[in-house]
């Protein structure tokens, strides 16, 4: 590969970038950019695993059939799985369809309790994340109020 | 940055600590526009949450612009004792943050 001065300019500017800001104080990763910014499902879903294979089963969602409000839909996901790394939470209906990841350190359950904005009727996807292996499963969100997404 | 007020309480049952909190907080997408001016209002949404026990992690998220306004969350955990604290804090895209703490009982 050739790079260009300009290039290696910017190269460095951003490693440089990288370095000084550091991993979130807070997290064991990086937030997801590249998930948030797709506005359509399947992008936001490579931006989130990228090419991996996600499995059936092991991951249950409580979610309404339908949902008056589509500004506040509550939403329960858990997994019966050990060492669950994480949980993210997608409308594939939403002008951002990556809503949430949740992270299990120490003791805590694989389990969130949230509320998320779904604009239509949609499924709420949930992924979970356990021992290098991806599963998620599905549930249908019929919307009669549309939320402010 | 001022500090922001949270609702959270911490409940031991059979050696699960369920917590429930209420952040209050807009999250706003970014995409709605102002009904009087028809500017899009600006994105103002928590990406970073973190629950502490005792100081310790237990849980940690990030969220998008898709979590509904003023944030409902609710988790579980082993190995917390009555008398323990659950601390909750947030950072949102503009820096803000917020916090809120809860003994278990």
């Amino acid at each position: 590969m050739k790079i260009s001065r300009r290039n290696f300019l910017e190269k460095s500017f951003y490693v440089g970038l990288l370095s000084a800001v550091g991993i979130p104080s807070i997290l064991s990763a990086e937030w997801p950019t590249a998930a948030f910014d797709e506005t359509e499902y399947e992008p936001a879903l490579k931006g989130l695993i990228g090419d991996q294979e996600l499995l059936e089963g092991h991951v249950m969602i409580d979610a309404p059939e339908i949902a008056e409000n589509g500004a506040t839909v509550p939403v329960k996901v858990s997994s019966d799985l050990e060492n669950v790394e994480w949980i993210s939470i997608m409308g594939d209906k939403n002008p951002r369809p990556w809503i949430s990841r949740f992270y299990f350190h120490g003791k805590s359950k694989p389990f969130v309790s949230t509320r998320i904005k779904l604009r239509e009727s949609s499924n709420v996807v949930a992924i979970v994340k356990s021992d290098g292996k991806l599963y998620s499963s599905k549930s249908a969100v019929k919307v009669t109020a549309g939320g402010c997404v | 940055m001022a500090e922001k007020e949270m609702k959270i309480r911490a409940k031991l049952k059979d050696g699960v600590t369920t917590v429930k909190a209420i952040m209050y907080h807009e999250m706003e997408s970014g995409s709605r526009k102002d009904k009087e001016t028809g500017e899009l209002i600006p994105a103002h949404f928590i990406k970073e949450v973190k629950a502490e026990l005792n100081g310790e992690m237990i849980i940690s998220a990030e969220w998008g612009t898709g979590v509904s306004k003023n944030p409902y969350w609710s988790f579980e955990f082993e190995g917390g004792n009555a008398g323990d604290t659950v601390k909750i804090s947030w950072t949102d895209n503009l820096g803000e943050t917020g916090s809120g703490e809860a003994v278990i009982k």
